[in-house]
C-alpha cells in the first residue's frame, strides 16, 4: 500500500517537473508579454509582472504587420486546403472505386511520391516559378503544395471502404461521376477530410521554408515568415510587443486544439508519415 | 448618357493625374537605423517634387539581408527602382549587370554638386559609376564613462593604443559577474578596420591575391583572441551586444559610428556615452585606413521614363540637402563635400554633437573604400571570414587560422 | 456526347477525376525531382546566364569539404540525440499518465493536453520565446542558474553547446507527439493479455512490460520511429530562426546548408547536390527503419 503511494507521488512528481520544463518558453512568453519593457531589461528574476502590460498586445496588434500576417496565413492555408481537395478527392475515388488501365501506376505515383519531402523539390520549382515571373504572389506560395499524395492516400483508403453498390445506385439514378465524387463519397468522409484539414493547415500555417524563399515582399508574409520580420527589426528593444506578437501568432492554432483535442492530435498523428 | 459621360470624364482626370505621377520603388536596410530617415527624406523629397511618388519596400534586416533580397527579387523580376545598398555590397549587383551607370547624368561637374573624386571612388568600378554614396561610418569605441571611472580609468587620459584599451577592459570586466569590459563583433568590416589601423590592406590594388595574412593581418585577428582571453570578451551575438552597451552592462563597444544617435537615445540619462577614435598602430601613419562603410545608392530600372524620376531622387539624397537630414537623423556622416565644407549646413550640429565630430573627422582623415570580395563567391567569402574570427576569438593558433583562410579564399574566388 | 461509346466516355471520366491531381504530381513533385538531380551535376548559379556540366564536382565538394562535411555531422548528431530521447520521453510520459489513468483520470488528460502543447504552438513563434528562455543575461535559463550558483551559458552563441541546445528545443517539440501515440497504443492493448501474463508468472511492472507491453507497442513504435527521425533530419525552422547556422557554422544542417547554398548564395548546382544528398539520406532512413524494427516486430 505504501510502496504504491510512494511510487504513484514519485511518478506524478515526475511527470508534473516534466510538464513544467514543457511549459517553461510559454510561460515565460507570456511573462514577457504581460511585462513592461524596464521590467525586461531587469537583472532580477520575477516571472508576475508589477502590472499587467496590455499596451504589449495593442501595439503587437495595431502598429505592427501581426494582423495581416495571420490574414495572408489564413489566405494562403485556406487557398491550400481548398485545391488539395478540389484535386486530390475525384482521384482517390476512382482509385478507389473505379477500375481503369492506368490505376496501379496512378497509386504507384502517390506512394512514390509520398516519399519525397518538400524540400527537395524547393529549387526547382523556385526557378520555374521565376521564369513564369509568380515568385512573391499568393499563387507562389499555395501552388505547390496542391499535389498531396497524403491527401490522396487518405481519401482512397477511406473510399475503399465504402460499399460499391452505394455508388452503383447513384449511377442508376442518373448521376455523373462528378456528382457522386461531391454529393455522395466525400460528405460520407467527413472524418477523414476533417482530419486531413487539421494535417494541412497545420502543416503550412507553421512552414517557414517555402515562404522565406519564395516571397521578398514583407506584405505578403506568413505568420511564421512575419514574426521573423517583426522580430529582426526591432533589434532587440522591443521585447514586450515582440512577445505579444508571438502569443498571437501561436493563438489560433493552439486555440484550435485546444477546443478540438481529439480531432486535432488524429489529424496531426494520421498525418505522421508525410510530416 | 449622362452617367457614361460623367464616367468617361471620371476616367479620363484619373488616367490623366496619374500618367503625370511616376512612382519609384525604394530599397533600403537596417531599419533600426534608417526607418524614420526613409520617410524623412521621401518626405522632403516629394514636398519639391509633387509629381514624383516614393514608395519605400519593407526594409531588410541588414545590408547583407539585403542585397541577396535584390538579388533573388531580380530574378523574380520584381526589383525595385532605387535601392540603398551596402558600399561594399554594390558590386554583386554591378557583377550581374543589375546597376544602371550614372554617369550620363551626373554630367561633367561632380565637383560642384559635392561629389569630390573620394567620394565617387567609393561607388566607381572601372571607369563606370555605378553608385553614389549616400552615408558614411567609421569603427569606433563608444565608451560608458561611469564604468571607466568604476574601474579606476580616465576619460581624459583614455588609452591611445590597443594594449592600453585591453588593460582598461580587464579591469572593467573585474567590475562584476554582469559587467563586460569590453565587445567586437566578429565581422568582416570590423576586422577590415583593425587591420587598416595595423597599416594592412585584405587585397592588392588590382584585387589579385588576398593580402591579409600578413604579420599586419595576423596581428589584427589575433586581437580577437587577446580580447577574450585578457579582457574577458563574451560571445554574445549583436543583438546583444547592441542592448548591454546602453543598459550600462558593456563598458567599451567597437561599432559602426552609424549607430551613436540608437545607441545614445538608448543610454538616455543614464550616462553620457561617449565616442572615442581607434587606436592607430602602424608605425607610418599615412598607411592606416579605415573602411568607410555605410550605404550607396544604385538605380536598378531602366525604363527612360522611370530612370528620370530614379535620378532625381538619387540627386536629392546625395544632395547637402538630403545628407542634412541623413546625418542629423543618424550617426552617419555625410558623402558630399559642400555639405562638409559649408558650415551653414552642420556647424550648430557639430557644436552640438562632439561625438558625430570624432567620427567624422576620423573618416575625414582616413576613411579609405571597404573591400569587397570579387565575383559570385564574394557574399560567401564574408561569412568565412566571419567564422575565422570566432576560431580565433576561441583560442585557435591566429597565424595558421589566417593563412588556412586567406587560400580558401584564394581558391573560392578564383585567384589561384 | 452521343456518340461516343461508353468505354470512351468511361475513359474520359477517369481522366477527368485522376487526371488533374496526376498531373500536378508531375508537374510538382516527379519533374522537379528529375530536374534537381540534373543540376547537381552543373554549376549553375541562380540569375546567371548559362552554366556548365561539372560532373561530380559538387559531390566532392559536398563530402570533401570542412564546412560540407560539418553540415552532415552536424545533421547525424542531431538526428542522434533527438530520436531516443524523444521517442524514450514519449514513452515514458506515456507509461506514467496511463498509468495515472486508474487513479486520477482528469490530471493524466490535462497533462496530456500541456505535453502536446508544443506540437501545437507555430515553432517559429515558439523558438522565437526559446530565444529569451536563452538569452544569455535577460534569459530565465541562465537568471536561475546565477541565483542557484550555477554558471550562466551562451547558449546558442557558444559552439561546443549550440547543437545541443537546438537538439533540446527539438526533443521539447516532439515529445508530446510521440507520447499522444503511445498513449493511444498503450490504450488498445486488451487487459486480458495482462492477466494471461500474470498466470504465466509475469507479475511484477519490468516483466510485464518486456512481455506485453513492448511487443505490442511494436507498429506503434516503428511510427514514432519513422516519425521522429524524419521530422529531425528536416531540422530548419529553429536553425534558421535561432542560430542561422551559426556560430560559425557550428549549427549547420543539411536543410539550412541547403537553403544557404542555394537561396542565399545562389549556387544552385551546388545545393542541388546537397538536396540529393539530403533526399538520399532520408530514403535510406525511412527503409532502414522500416526494415530493423518489422523484423523484431515479426519474429517475437
Amino acid at each position: 500500500m505504501i510502496r504504491r503511494l510512494f511510487s504513484r507521488t514519485m511518478s506524478t512528481f515526475l511527470l508534473l517537473a516534466g510538464a513544467a520544463a514543457i511549459l517553461l518558453p510559454f510561460v515565460w512568453m507570456l511573462s514577457l508579454a504581460f511585462k513592461p519593457r524596464d521590467e525586461i531589461f531587469s537583472q532580477q528574476i520575477r516571472l508576475l509582472p508589477t502590472r499587467p502590460e496590455w499596451n504589449n498586445f495593442i501595439v503587437a496588434l495595431t502598429q505592427t504587420d501581426v494582423p495581416l500576417y495571420l490574414w495572408n496565413g489564413f489566405v494562403v492555408v485556406t487557398g491550400i486546403l481548398v485545391f488539395q481537395i478540389l484535386f486530390g478527392v475525384p482521384c482517390a475515388y476512382a482509385l478507389a472505386q473505379r477500375r481503369f488501365k492506368g490505376r496501379t501506376l496512378v497509386f504507384g505515383l502517390v506512394l512514390a511520391a509520398l516519399l519525397v519531402p518538400f524540400h527537395v523539390t524547393a529549387i526547382p520549382i523556385f526557378l520555374g516559378f521565376a521564369q513564369i515571373g509568380i515568385l512573391n504572389t499568393y499563387s507562389a506560395l499555395i501552388l505547390p503544395f496542391v499535389p498531396t499524395a497524403f491527401g490522396i492516400f487518405l481519401f482512397r483508403q477511406f473510399f475503399s471502404q465504402l460499399p460499391a453498390e452505394l455508388f452503383d445506385a447513384a449511377r442508376v439514378d442518373g448521376l455523373g461521376e462528378t456528382a457522386i465524387v461531391w454529393r455522395i463519397a466525400f460528405p460520407l468522409a467527413l472524418p477523414a477530410a476533417t482530419a486531413f484539414a487539421i494535417f494541412s493547415v497545420t502543416a503550412h500555417w507553421n512552414d517557414l521554408f517555402w515562404p522565406l524563399i519564395a516571397t521578398t515582399d514583407p506584405h505578403l508574409a506568413t505568420p511564421p515568415r512575419g514574426i521573423l520580420y517583426f522580430r529582426d527589426q526591432e533589434s532587440g528593444d522591443d521585447v514586450g510587443p515582440l512577445m505579444a506578437a508571438a502569443v498571437i501568432i501561436i493563438a489560433p492554432l493552439v486555440l484550435t486544439f485546444l477546443l478540438a483535442q481529439r480531432k486535432f492530435t488524429q489529424g496531426l498523428a494520421a498525418g505522421g508519415l508525410k510530416g | 448618357m449622362r452617367t457614361a459621360f460623367l464616367a468617361t470624364a471620371f476616367a479620363m482626370a484619373a488616367s490623366a493625374a496619374s500618367a503625370q505621377e511616376t512612382e519609384i520603388r525604394v530599397h533600403y536596410a537596417i531599419p533600426t537605423i534608417w526607418a524614420d530617415t526613409q520617410a524623412a527624406l521621401a518626405e522632403a523629397f516629394m514636398a519639391e517634387h509633387p509629381d514624383i511618388k516614393i514608395t519605400l519596400d519593407g526594409p531588410a534586416e541588414s545590408y547583407a539581408d539585403g542585397v541577396q533580397r535584390l538579388l533573388r527579387e531580380s530574378v523574380a523580376g520584381t526589383e525595385p527602382d532605387v535601392a540603398y545598398v551596402g558600399l561594399n555590397r554594390w558590386r554583386i549587383l554591378e557583377d550581374r549587370d543589375l546597376t544602371q551607370p550614372l554617369d550620363a547624368f551626373i554630367g561633367d561637374n561632380p565637383g560642384e554638386q559635392g561629389y569630390t573624386p573620394a567620394l565617387l571612388s567609393l561607388g566607381s568600378f572601372e571607369d563606370k559609376q555605378h553608385a553614389l554614396a549616400t552615408s558614411a561610418s567609421t569603427l569606433v569605441m563608444y565608451v560608458n564613462p561611469e564604468l571607466v571611472a568604476q574601474a579606476g580609468g580616465s576619460m581624459d587620459d583614455f588609452p591611445n593604443t590597443f594594449d592600453g584599451v585591453i588593460e582598461l577592459a580587464d579591469k572593467i570586466n573585474g567590475l562584476g559577474d554582469t559587467i563586460d569590459g569590453v565587445w567586437i563583433d566578429r565581422h568582416d568590416w570590423r576586422y577590415q578596420s583593425l587591420l587598416g589601423s595595423h597599416g594592412g590592406r585584405p587585397m592588392t590594388e588590382d584585387e589579385s591575391d588576398i593580402t591579409f595574412d600578413s604579420p599586419e593581418g595576423v596581428a589584427a585577428a589575433n586581437l580577437y583572441q587577446r580580447f577574450a582571453n585578457e579582457a574577458g570578451m563574451k560571445s554574445y551575438s549583436d543583438k546583444d551586444a547592441r542592448q548591454a552597451l546602453p543598459a550600462g552592462t558593456l563598458g567599451i563597444m567597437f561599432e559602426s559610428s552609424s549607430l551613436q544617435s540608437r545607441f545614445e537615445e538608448g543610454a538616455g540619462d543614464a550616462f553620457d556615452l561617449t565616442v572615442k577614435p581607434l587606436p592607430l598602430v602602424a608605425e607610418d601613419k599615412s598607411k592606416v585606413y579605415f573602411p568607410t562603410g555605410g550605404s550607396g545608392i544604385v538605380m536598378l530600372t531602366s525604363d527612360p521614363e522611370k530612370q528620370k524620376a530614379a535620378w532625381e531622387y538619387i540627386s536629392f539624397v546625395t544632395s547637402p540637402e538630403g545628407q542634412k537630414i541623413i546625418v542629423e537623423t543618424t550617426g552617419y556622416a555625410p558623402a558630399n563635400a559642400k555639405v562638409i565644407e559649408d558650415k551653414s549646413y552642420l556647424g550648430a550640429f557639430y557644436d552640438a554633437n562632439p561625438n558625430a565630430l570624432v567620427a567624422h573627422t576620423q573618416i575625414a582623415n582616413h576613411a579609405g573604400p571597404w573591400y569587397a570580395y570579387p565575383g559570385a563567391e564574394g557574399v560567401a567569402a564574408t561569412d568565412l571570414i566571419a567564422a575565422s574570427l570566432v576560431e580565433i576569438a576561441e583560442g585557435a593558433d591566429t597565424e595558421a587560422t589566417m593563412k588556412d583562410l586567406a587560400e580558401t579564399l584564394r581558391v573560392q574566388l578564383g585567384m589561384k | 456526347m452521343k456518340h461516343l461509346s461508353i468505354a470512351h466516355r468511361e475513359a474520359l471520366t477517369n481522366l477527368w477525376l485522376a487526371g488533374p491531381a496526376t498531373l500536378v504530381m508531375t508537374l510538382f513533385i516527379f519533374l522537379p525531382v528529375a530536374i534537381v538531380a540534373i543540376l547537381s551535376f552543373t554549376d549553375y548559379q541562380f540569375g546567371a546566364k548559362s552554366f556548365a556540366w561539372v560532373g561530380l564536382d559538387n559531390y566532392s565538394k559536398l563530402f570533401g569539404s570542412t564546412l560540407g562535411q560539418r553540415a552532415i555531422t552536424n545533421t547525424l548528431i542531431y538526428v542522434a540525440i533527438v530520436i531516443p530521447l524523444s521517442v524514450g520521453f514519449g514513452l515514458v510520459v506515456a507509461l506514467g499518465l496511463h498509468r495515472m489513468m486508474d487513479w486520477a483520470p482528469w490530471l493524466s488528460h490535462t497533462l496530456r493536453t500541456l505535453y502536446f502543447l508544443p506540437v501545437a504552438a507555430t515553432l517559429v513563434a515558439m523558438s522565437v520565446a526559446w530565444q529569451m528562455v536563452l538569452h544569455p543575461t535577460l534569459g530565465v535559463v541562465n537568471q536561475t542558474l546565477a541565483v542557484l550558483g550555477g554558471a550562466p551559458q551562451d547558449w546558442l552563441s557558444d559552439r561546443g553547446l549550440v547543437l545541443y541546445t537546438l537538439a533540446a528545443v527539438g526533443i521539447w517539440q516532439t515529445v508530446g507527439y510521440n507520447m499522444v501515440l503511445f498513449f493511444a497504443g498503450l490504450v488498445a492493448i486488451p487487459p486480458e493479455l495482462y492477466d494471461a501474463a500474470e498466470v504465466d508468472g509475469a507479475s511484477g511492472g519490468w516483466s510485464r512490460f518486456w512481455t506485453v507491453t513492448w511487443p505490442m507497442l511494436g507498429p506503434t513504435t516503428l511510427f514514432v520511429l519513422v516519425v521522429t527521425a524524419t521530422s529531425a533530419f528536416r531540422v530548419f525552422e529553429t536553425v534558421a530562426t535561432l542560430t542561422r547556422g551559426g556560430p560559425a557554422f557550428a549549427s549547420d544542417t543539411l536543410v539550412y546548408a541547403l537553403y544557404r547554398e542555394g537561396f542565399v548564395y545562389f549556387k544552385a548546382g551546388y545545393a542541388s547536390a546537397i538536396t540529393m544528398v539530403f533526399f538520399a539520406f532520408l530514403l535510406a532512413l525511412t527503409i532502414m527503419q522500416f526494415r530493423i524494427v518489422e523484423r523484431r516486430v515479426h519474429y517475437r
